[in-house]
């Protein structure tokens, strides 16, 4: 490429600078080092765990703080098998089970240098769990009664009563935050305190800036408790929508971006420079069908309160070819509102077939007679019409939302496509202001959070995550039991009829699941790519000093110019 | 049976061709006789080779914007096999290739055009009509009046056009299409009504006013016999130009999501549907933007002799 | 002339204003309510909205909320930016530089080419007028998000000239020194200002040439020719300073066409300018920055077509006198 010319000039300027000025350019004696330039499709938003569902921010502050413990890659939540000291050394059960003590690694330090003590425990318990926080992630935390330090370096969580996954609780869903930098933040706008401007955790890397809107840099902890991490630098380029983000790997201004589309998956074996890499996820997408009416507070809807035709609707969608269509065979079609790196993925479970002739003829038993030339079906004046909310932001989904159209006219259901930029999506989602909506999930790592959007509490609680409203009781006691049962073949089990339970219901129509694959540089050595976190060992991820670039030879030391 | 669709499309087309032809130097006519104005600004645009030949074109676009349910060789919207035809490239089946949802692209773009066309061309009869009648009033009106009504021209011609009809399409979210024409063409006609009162003012002082007025006929009578005659002649240069920057922008709003939504097709959101791959689907984007460059220079190319047509030092034969 | 400019001032703030007061209007009849959009978090318990409401003052009756704007923005202070979480005012200082930026280098390519183009094309009427006309034709009739497209993929991507999008490389920057920052950056302008200002170029050169021609046919021009002085002299001194005053007209009206018409350009190539700052204010609902930046952006275009009229009055001793 004809323009890393100039950066190859403006680097020796910059060494023979910094040689001349007798600063300290750290020779690369040993293997510690590169960057690595990850593309990312949108800014952070802020970087305060408590308060942020924001991808971006989840990776950053993944590598600036620390949890108490980390999954294995099964994710198994149900006890704490499989599980590793992240930030603690060891905890230990109390004999009923009511309390975890967890002893913290001595040697752990926040990046200003003072050590990690019990009492930061406790404090980041206290401030998840402030009203005047509002952090989303305070449902996760009701179990816990409370948490108390047994002395500098132990603290115990103590819950209100025992369930399958009290340590996933303690251990996964907060990441441990410095009490001495944070008590004196005003807690109702933490997100414009200086500390969320320059955060300080205890993890691998230490943050260095962030240019709004343009890139996040973090740098490696030398002395980091559990070693020195591999790479010096970590740097998020910031790209305007998920096309520049691909774009830029491409061309080699970034070394890695997440998540690769069919095209580019192609487009990535021409160059010899770049691989692709895939990896488990928990992401997949649905058809979500509103059963109570937008336009009538606590009406229900007139189209999808009736269950046969959300079930005529979802057979007259041919799901394999919409996923062959738009993926190729890079996607699978969703058999539930479950992936495959859940331990309760079941390719087994029946689904409603492929089937419009079976559609017609239950719509037309229903009611819903077609009319006229147009073919378009009524019900004592209720015309089968609908809109789709669909995010301007994904091609994917607003392309499969027009192979849809199609096939819902072919039944005689006429669909309106409502495009919408992003924030307006979440809003009207949230609020509850659609029809149908092509919902993205993130699956939590644990099948229990299908507690959180498909409860009848969830769908009443005015900020639930049961967007859609779906009710059924039956469902809710085969999940309640699902989650109090500890043995794990016993819960999945469980798990598995409450999906076929939502199957035939059809709240939704389970639409596809992404394969991930990850373009990257070929000189990128990634490791620990876990489902629900592919950066979770960013620290182990390497690249070998015989392929480093000028960008990986940048000296640490030259950190804040 | 599309043979014999296209077959009568284009002897139409010639027929047309050949009447405007006659129409602008009938046959038999000596070449000074008098004519009346508006045929003799049509022999002028006629004249000009590069003249007729947008006419032509424009003919022709309309011709196949009207005809295309005849003259389509395939449904806009049907998507015949996801999976086996979509993401095709040009070939003698699909001239145009087709698109992700195997939709053929040829015909998308034919039934592209009977949206941007009249939605363009529409949206600058509402903004002619409101600028003239504003351009109008101010200038006749004079003094104070005017200061003001010019004041706010000079403020709305101050916020781009464009971050104005994005805030109106984003905030107000869907409308349909005739929300979006009187949208485009109500913020459109700024600049048409300052062309107007400079023409109001500088006819308002000529004699035959002055007279009207000394006879006490009514200010409206006055416009609508004197003035607005007159000063058809810029407002028609400015609406075909117009016509052209709507089609433009009508593209644009598409293309970012917010102008004509799915399935409907316009030429901006084809180029939408292509943009993202635009490397691998190049003939998505390719097609309706070349479209949209056809159709709008030709609209400038007439605009453009309009004018020079108009022009009154050239009418007096210098 | 100390009159003149106190009377054009009066008009600018007079304007400036109107579009204040409209922008405000539009946005507050929009339906939607603006804290909810602009929180990012959708779970925020309805308490801690009214919160936030209360602390932005969205509470209170639509009057006093436009007073009090109206307030801050004769001190400077054109409120805060939930989403950027900054006050108005520092984000906007962030981004008008780079649309200037942009918009320089654009407009002067276009201007300088432009001109030429129209000159050259005045000159040598035939064969040359005909390409030249027809090729800027072409340029004219594009439109800008379809050109952007094409530049990117073909420049930047196909042919791996110039980098893809953004104004500096994100990674290296900080560890330039200046003249390396220079560069940096003027590799990242060229492509969004080129397409800039190929399209300008069209237009000027379409105006110059009309101008040109125009003044072709005045009597100064004619008796020069009697007169005998050389075609060269003619078309440079006269003509073209004659032809100018139109053109000066031109830059007053390219001011809020380059304004708000970079939107394509700024987001296809990711330039942090005004245009792309405020299309995705008003994507989140950041009604406070949408306003500041219309406000800024106007009064830039009054500046600027002030700045046009003192050219044009420079430039026409028929004007001064008036």
């Amino acid at each position: 490429m004809s323009f890393t010319l100039p950066h190859h000039a403006s680097l020796l300027l910059v060494a023979v600078a910094t040689a001349c000025r007798g600063g300290d350019p750290r020779p690369a004696a040993d293997s510690h080092g590169g960057t690595l330039v990850i593309s990312a499709p949108a800014d952070a938003d802020v970087l305060l765990p408590p308060l942020t569902l924001n991808i971006t921010s989840a990776e950053v502050d993944g590598q600036i703080f620390e949890r108490l413990a980390e999954p294995g890659a099964s994710l198994n939540t149900i006890g704490d098998a499989g599980w590793t000291g992240r930030l603690a050394r060891g905890w230990t059960w109390s004999a009923d089970s009511l309390s975890i003590a967890f002893t913290l690694d001595s040697a752990a330090r926040w990046h200003d240098g003072t050590p990690v003590r019990a009492g930061d425990v406790r404090f980041t318990y206290q401030l998840y769990t402030d009203p005047a926080v509002s952090s989303p992630l305070r449902p996760l935390l009701a179990n816990i009664d409370s948490v108390t330090t047994r002395d500098s370096l132990t603290a115990v969580v103590w819950f209100h009563q025992r369930a399958p996954e009290q340590f996933y609780n303690a251990a996964y869903v907060m990441y441990i935050l410095p009490a001495h930098l944070l008590a004196a933040a005003p807690r109702d706008h933490l997100a414009s305190s200086s500390f969320a401007r320059d955060p300080v955790g205890s993890g691998p890397y230490h943050f260095v800036r962030w240019v709004p809107r343009q890139s996040i840099e973090l740098a490696a902890d030398t002395v980091y408790h559990h070693g020195r991490p591999n790479l010096d630098r970590l740097i998020w380029s910031i790209a305007p929508d998920p096309n520049a983000a691909i774009t830029r790997v491409m061309t080699g201004e970034a070394d890695m971006v997440e998540f690769l589309r069919p095209p580019d998956l192609a487009e990535i074996t021409k160059h010899a420079d770049l691989k692709a890499v895939r990896y488990p996820s928990l992401g997949m997408s649905l058809l979500l069908f509103n059963e109570r009416d937008p336009r009538h507070a606590g009406k229900p809807h007139p189209i999808f309160s009736d269950r046969t035709v959300r079930r005529a609707l979802a057979m007259s969608v041919d799901r394999a070819r919409l996923v062959k269509s738009v993926f190729d065979t890079l996607a699978w079609v969703a058999v539930g509102p479950v992936t495959h790196a859940l331990p309760t993925y079941d390719s087994t479970i029946a689904q409603l077939p492929f089937a419009p002739d079976s559609a017609r003829r239950l719509l037309d038993a229903d009611g819903w007679r077609a009319r006229g030339d147009s073919g378009w079906r009524s019900k004592n004046g209720q015309p089968l019409r609908f809109s789709i909310l669909v995010p301007a932001s994904s091609t994917p989904r607003l392309r499969m939302a027009v192979l849809m159209q199609e096939m819902f006219r072919a039944v005689g259901a006429r669909v309106d496509l409502e495009q919408t930029d992003f924030p307006t999506y979440v809003q009207r989602q949230e609020s509850r202001q659609f029809d149908a909506s092509m919902v993205a999930v993130q699956l939590d790592p644990t099948p229990s959070s299908i507690r959180q959007s498909w409860s009848s509490a969830a769908a009443r609680a005015r900020d639930g995550g049961n967007f859609g409203s779906y009710e059924n009781p039956a469902f809710d006691a085969l999940v309640d039991s699902a989650v109090t049962q500890t043995r794990p073949d016993a819960a999945h089990a469980l798990y598995r009829k409450a999906y076929a339970m939502l199957i035939a219901d059809a709240p939704a129509i389970w639409l596809f699941e992404p394969m991930n694959f990850a373009g990257m540089q070929r000189r990128i050595h990634p490791k620990g790519m876990r489902a629900d976190a592919w950066w979770a060992q960013l620290d182990q991820w390497s690249i070998p000093v015989a392929e480093r670039t000028a960008r990986d030879r940048v000296a640490l030391a030259r950190n804040k110019p | 049976m599309h043979l014999v669709a296209w077959g009568v499309y284009v002897v139409i087309t010639i027929a047309a061709w050949r009447a405007l032809a006659r129409l602008a130097a009938p046959r038999g006519m000596a070449a000074d006789t008098p004519r009346d104005p508006w045929s003799a600004l049509f022999a002028r645009l006629w004249e000009q080779r590069d003249g007729r030949m947008a006419i032509g074109v424009l003919i022709a676009l309309i011709g196949l914007a009207a005809l295309a349910p005849w003259l389509a060789p395939y449904s806009p919207i049907a998507q015949p096999d996801i999976v086996a035809l979509h993401n095709l490239p040009p070939s003698l089946a699909h001239p145009f290739g087709t698109d992700f949802a195997s939709r053929d692209v040829l015909s998308r773009v034919m039934y592209g055009a009977r949206v941007s066309l009249p939605v363009a061309l529409l949206a600058v009869v509402v903004s002619t009509t409101v600028g003239t009648l504003y351009g109008a009033i101010a200038g006749f009106a004079g003094g104070r009046a005017d200061a003001i009504m010019m004041r706010v021209i000079d403020a709305a011609l101050a916020i781009p056009r464009l971050l104005l009809l994005i805030a109106i399409l984003v905030l107000w979210g869907a409308v349909g299409v005739p929300a979006l024409i009187l949208l485009l063409g109500l913020t459109g006609w700024f600049a048409v009504s300052r062309l107007v009162r400079a023409e109001v003012l500088a006819l308002r002082d000529r004699d035959m006013v002055v007279a009207a007025r000394a006879l006490g006929a009514r200010n409206s009578a006055i416009i609508r016999r004197h003035i607005l005659p007159n000063v058809l002649s810029p407002v028609i240069v400015a609406a075909t130009l117009g016509v052209a920057n709507v089609i433009l922008i009508e593209a644009g709003l598409s293309y970012l999501g917010i102008g004509v939504r799915p399935p409907a097709a316009s030429w901006g959101n084809i180029i939408q549907d292509g943009a993202d791959q635009i490397g691998t689907l190049w003939w998505v984007s390719l097609f309706p933007g070349a479209a949209i460059v056809i159709t709008v220079a030709a609209f400038n190319v007439v605009g453009d002799r309009l004018r020079d047509a108009l022009d009154p030092r050239q009418l007096d034969g210098s | 002339m100390a009159r003149f400019l106190a009377r054009r001032l009066a008009q600018g703030v007079v304007i400036v204003w109107l579009v204040a007061t409209a922008t405000f209007a539009l946005l507050h009849l929009a339906p939607g309510d603006p804290v909810a959009a602009s929180l990012d978090n959708p779970l925020t318990p309805p308490e801690v909205r009214a919160h936030w409401r209360h602390t932005y003052g969205l509470d209170r009756p639509l009057g006093v909320q436009y007073v009090r704007y109206l307030a801050g923005v004769a001190h400077g202070d054109f409120g805060f930016s939930v989403p950027h979480r900054e006050s108005v005012a520092a984000v906007l200082a962030e981004a008008v530089p780079n649309t200037l930026l942009l918009m320089g280098a654009a407009l002067f390519a276009a201007f300088a080419v432009g001109m030429a183009i129209g000159i050259a094309q005045a000159r040598r009427r035939g064969a040359l007028d005909r390409g030249l006309g027809f090729a800027t034709l072409l340029v004219y009739s594009v439109p800008e998000f379809w050109l952007a497209l094409m530049m990117m993929l073909v420049f930047a991507y196909r042919l791996r000239l110039f980098p893809v999008t953004g104004m500096f490389d994100p990674v290296m920057h900080p560890y330039f020194g200046f003249w390396g920052r220079l560069r940096d950056v003027g590799w990242h302008l060229a492509l969004p200002a080129t397409t800039l200002a190929l399209l300008g170029a069209a237009v000027v050169a379409r105006f110059q040439r009309a101008a040109m021609l125009d003044v072709a046919h005045q009597d100064f021009i004619r008796t020069a020719r009697a007169k005998g002085v050389p075609e060269r002299g003619i078309v440079l001194r006269h003509q073209w300073r004659n032809a100018l005053l139109p053109v000066i007209t031109l830059l007053g009206l390219a001011l809020p066409a380059l304004l708000g018409g970079a939107v394509f350009v700024e987001k296809i190539f990711a330039w942090p300018g005004m245009g792309l700052l405020t299309v995705d204010a008003i994507g989140t609902r950041d009604y406070p920055l949408v306003t500041g930046s219309v406000i800024v952006g106007s009064a830039l275009v009054v500046a600027g077509s002030l700045l046009a009229d003192l050219l044009y009055a420079a430039a026409d001793p028929r004007m001064r006198e008036s």
